[in-house]
């Protein structure tokens, strides 16, 4: 700040810039922005209505038809999914992050160890696959695992097939290499065990990353559907996503049903992101001083 | 980049002065147990169903999930490499992927570098939050959306052009336009994780540098080109590969919107192996699963190892 | 090795152990709310002779539904029953190879029951000579008009193609919903997949509208689509998109679902009415507002049909935990009594002696018998590869649409002589 400023721009030419960049910032918002507004609003318009006034910017009346169309899905209540995408959220975003960072770290740590470069070099491979097209050896790896047969099976098949999260893994990756190894160097000399190095210097170290690395496996995990899709042996253990995509039957798309409960999936993400995203900030500003 | 050189360099000699083999053994085994769980996840939700769905590749498609299957070899593959829709298929995809992978690292590197800048602070949230908000959608709606909005008929984008009197889109009737709407629609749905990927990596820059670049009378210009980008570096690599990767991919979308179409310009190859599902083709079908994961992989690994020469540890 | 065959062992184990307290009979099938409704009722009804005996159902996306039974069956973790329409069944037989026959069962009927299921339901329910499926549901086709259109432009319900298409225009060059704008289409139709643009267009014309047996190939193995009653048709279904513009534009990626938006957001005048569909047509959607008929001819004199398109039907896999009770229920659904709830749940029958009192006005066409009924030849039934030269010629039918040829029937020509090409790499 009290650099020499060689060339002071005046202060209209200043404004100018200032209202491009906002102009240019709320245009491009908008274009991220407005199908999601479109599908909020769309849920409390009949499907004539949409037809016939698809630009309208507010309901002509509010028509909750399609909410009480969801309240029951296939025979299984909404509440019954949300808590299932709630649970299976929780449960493979608190274990995936555990599992990636403490993997991560291991391969950060010791690169060269035997086996390592496998794992690492399998993983990088394993999630280049089309995993779409993994239907069916999906269903018999399950099977084998013998988590069909009960509604608990089902559950832990869902939460161990979605926890990894490769971006999050990769995330990992990039941060811990970041680390300073003189640090780590230091506390092996001076003795310290690895579990002691990992729960004292890099965990501290790595808080911003870990809170991060939620975030991102609360919000993919959320809307996961193909594994859930696949394992689940009844709808009793569908989360939102696949309630939504199972609306899709021989009988056609409920149009506005599929807009109501998009909406409902997407709300408690947006909380959840709005709510967190000021933590995940401030602990990187945090991390950012000390780097 | 020299600095990275000069940190690595000190871990190098550093295990030739620890003390005991015994506290050696018991560090590696820690090691060996952090990874563990990491490893046998990847070994059966990744590789077991892959090393799978590879085998049924080799096998005859009606016999392929009965205890039986009948080993045909590279029947499969002869079958579709031979097969002129396969190959338009897999072309099809290529060029899709690359345009959505350039496209994608460079409009998310530019938003996060119009958000990082100080003049925006206020709103940058709000901004942030628009820009990730189909990241955290669902896909499906979200595609379902946009199908409707560039319907011929009502929807929303022809709408606004014919307001601002411009032609209208054809949208997904038209072979060439369904390409353009698609990478739309994927750039519009993916941007956001990379370019919160991007931001997070220019919060944690040295601002020391820039600083001092500043001080030394570096334009605007030439301080993102050489003191940013740089630092930039692992982010980019992290968003092409993982572009690279998700594009090559490309499925959901297709699914929800083209179906493949009009007249097959959008069967992307996953897409398509998926379709020979529906006539039980699973040898076929699989077999084009693993020439399309030989590509991603190849691909990837092209771009890693082109990206990160120089400083790739 | 081992210890996956242990695991299998355990769990086969555990199977048979929960199999043998709860008497549940699962089906699987993708008929939705009004498939799961159907099979509640069904349950009630046979509960009430079987105590103790529930019979519950999944419905899932079609796709899931192929892929899972197939993995299913394979894995001993499927259903009791699978229900779907013939050829899917069908599909799931050549690929699993573990559904056992119902011809006893069949045979075994009450002859009271017995009498309704045609030889058109057993060839339908046949694959490479056994029957796999129990017949119980008719698809039916007819082809429907919004009827306050109709009134609209002053017209009736067409019954040659030439009327319907001078209707369409009708339909979609005036405003005959009234709602002051231009947004309006003549035909719904599909075109987004072979199924689509075959199975639910050139099929219907050719077979329905002009009541010859086969629309792309007779048994003999012979390429028929330039046979005239098929070429018109099919020529005349393109030239909807093309010279006349008459579908929605968006029609090339169609599926059933986005047809259904067309026609349940009011914005098509002629379209596809199956006899599910109508449940939900005269309650919501359409509320009434339509009217249903055969599918226009092409012929001089000769009246159109409906179409029976499948035959929908219940399958046993041979290794379930409960195949004798699953096959007693499979023979229970041709009984009056659950006959009686799939007219009511969905529309489709076998019998005749059921109660229409109280069904839907849409549903009177479909059981009062006043047209005439054509019925598809199951061709996949007698040759597996079907549905791969149907692929073929979805290619190039679709490729018609985007680069329109100058000479139709020279395109016919060669397209007809192409396929033939098909069938004979086909039969190897």
């Amino acid at each position: 700040m009290s650099g020499p400023a060689r060339k002071k721009p005046s202060a209209a030419s200043r404004l100018a810039i200032r209202i491009i960049a906002y102009a240019a910032a709320i245009a491009i918002s908008i274009f991220f922005v407005y199908p999601f507004y479109w599908m909020i609003v769309n849920s409390f318009r009949t499907q004539e209505a949409v037809l016939s006034r698809p630009l309208a910017l507010l309901p002509e009346q509010f028509d909750f038809a399609a909410y009480e169309t969801i309240a029951s899905i296939g025979g299984v209540s909404l509440t019954t999914y949300l808590t299932n995408s709630l649970l299976i959220t929780a449960v493979a975003t608190a274990l995936g992050v555990s599992i990636m960072a403490m993997g991560a770290y291991a391969l950060y740590r010791s690169p060269k160890l035997p086996l390592f470069g496998t794992v690492r070099n399998t993983f990088l491979v394993a999630i280049m696959y089309p995993n779409m097209l993994l239907v069916i050896p999906l269903y018999f790896v399950v099977y084998y695992l013998g988590l069909l047969q009960s509604q608990a099976g089902n559950y832990v098949g869902i939460v161990l097939s979605i926890s990894i999260v490769p971006l999050v893994f990769i995330l990992f990756l990039q941060f811990f290499r970041n680390i300073p190894s003189e640090l780590l160097d230091a506390a092996v000399m001076d003795g310290a065990t690895e579990w002691q190095i990992f729960r004292r210097i890099v965990l501290p170290l790595a808080k911003p990353v870990v809170l991060t690395a939620c975030l991102i496996a609360v919000l993919l995990n959320w809307k996961q559907w193909f594994q859930i899709l696949v394992i689940s042996t009844s709808p009793d253990t569908y989360t939102l996503p696949v309630a939504l995509l199972s609306l899709n039957t021989e009988y056609g798309v409920n149009f506005q049903a599929t807009m109501a409960l998009a909406t409902l999936t997407c709300v408690p993400v947006i909380i959840v992101f709005i709510l967190t995203q000021r933590r995940v900030m401030s602990g990187f500003l945090a991390g950012a001083v000390k780097g | 980049m020299t600095t990275a050189v000069a940190t690595a360099t000190p871990r190098r000699l550093l295990p030739h002065l620890s003390r005991k083999a015994a506290a050696n053994a018991w560090h590696k085994r820690t090691l060996y147990l952090f990874l563990l769980p990491f490893a046998a996840l990847t070994a059966i939700f990744g590789l077991w169903p892959i090393g799978q769905s590879i085998y049924l590749s080799f096998t005859e498609s009606y016999t392929a999930l009965s205890p039986q299957p009948v080993f045909v070899g590279l029947e499969n593959f002869r079958e579709i490499l031979s097969n002129p829709d396969f190959l338009d298929s897999l072309w099809r995809t290529l060029l899709f992927t690359f345009v959505s992978v350039v496209l994608n690292v460079l409009v998310a590197l530019a938003l996060a570098v119009m958000l990082s800048q100080p003049i925006l602070e206020r709103g940058r949230t709000l901004f942030k939050l628009a820009i990730f908000l189909p990241v955290i959608t669902p896909d499906v709606a979200g595609f379902i959306v946009w199908k409707w909005m560039f319907n011929q008929d009502f929807g929303v984008v022809n709408a606004v052009l014919h307001g601002l009197g411009l032609p209208a889109f054809p949208g997904v009737t038209e072979p060439v336009s369904a390409f353009a709407t698609l990478t739309i629609v994927e750039l519009w749905h993916h941007v956001g994780l990379y370019t919160l990927i991007f931001l997070t990596n220019l919060q944690l820059l040295d601002r020391d540098l820039d600083e001092a670049a500043r001080i030394d009378g570096a334009t605007r210009w030439q301080r993102f080109r050489y003191v940013t980008l740089p630092q930039l570096r692992p982010a980019i690599i992290i968003n092409s590969v993982y572009a690279l990767i998700e594009f090559l991919k490309t499925f959901t979308v297709i699914v929800v919107i083209t179906r493949g179409g009009p007249n097959f310009s959008t069967n992307f190859v996953s897409y398509f192996a998926y379709t020979k599902f529906g006539n039980a083709q699973y040898g076929e079908a699989m077999a084009m699963a693993t020439v399309l994961f030989a590509a991603v992989a190849v691909l990837a690994a092209a771009l890693v190892w082109a990206m990160s020469r120089g400083d790739y540890r | 090795m081992k210890g996956t065959l242990g695991i299998t062992a355990c769990v086969a184990a555990l199977m048979a152990a929960t199999a043998a307290n709860a008497q549940e009979l699962v089906i699987w099938h993708d008929k939705g709310d009004d498939g799961l409704a159907m099979i509640e009722e069904m349950s009630a009804l046979f509960e009430a002779q079987h105590p103790g005996v529930t019979v519950t159902s999944l419905s899932y996306p079609t796709e899931q539904w192929f892929n899972r039974s197939i993995a299913g069956l394979n894995t001993n973790t499927g259903p009791d029953i699978l229900f779907n329409d013939n050829n899917r069944i069908a599909t799931i037989q050549q690929s699993t190879g573990r559904l056992c026959s119902v011809g006893d069962l069949v045979d075994g009927l009450p002859e009271g029951d017995r009498a309704y299921i045609t030889d058109g339901d057993i060839a339908a329910a046949t694959l490479e000579g056994d029957i796999i499926m129990m017949p119980f549901q008719r698809v039916v086709i007819g082809w429907g008009a919004r009827q306050s259109w109709l009134d609209a432009v002053g017209e009736e319900y067409p019954e040659t193609w030439d009327d319907m298409i001078r209707v369409a225009q009708l339909f979609q060059d005036t405003d005959p919903d009234g709602n002051g704008e231009d947004d309006t289409f003549g035909v719904a139709l599909q075109a987004g997949s072979a199924p689509s643009m075959i199975g639910a267009g050139t099929r219907m014309f050719a077979i329905a509208g002009n009541g010859v047996p086969y629309d792309i190939m007779n048994t003999d193995a012979e390429i028929v689509i330039t046979d005239p009653a098929v070429a018109d048709p099919t020529i005349g279904i393109l030239q909807l998109f093309t010279e006349h513009g008459l579908v929605s534009p968006d029609t090339v990626n169609h599926n059933f679902t986005d047809m259904y938006q067309l026609i349940e957001g009011g914005r098509v005048g002629f379209f596809r009415v199956g006899n599910w569909n109508v449940a939900k047509w005269d309650r919501e959607a359409l509320e009434g507002d339509y009217v249903v008929g055969p599918y226009p001819s092409h012929i001089e004199g000769q009246p159109g049909h409906m179409l029976v398109n499948t035959v929908r039907g219940m399958a046993v896999p041979c290794d379930g935990d409960n195949v004798d009770l699953a096959r007693e229920f499979v023979s229970f659904i041709v009984s009056q009594e659950a006959q009686q709830a799939s007219l009511d749940h969905m529309g489709g029958v076998v019998r005749d002696d059921l109660d229409i009192s109280g069904v839907t006005p849409g549903l009177t066409a479909f059981v009062s018998g006043e047209y005439p009924m054509a019925t598809d030849s199951f061709m996949a039934s007698i040759h597996p590869w079907y549905p791969e030269l149907e692929e073929a010629y979805y290619r190039h039918l679709i490729d018609a649409v985007s680069n329109p040829p100058e000479d139709w029937d020279a395109w016919l020509q060669a397209t007809a002589e192409d396929l033939q090409n098909t069938v004979a790499e086909l039969q190897n």
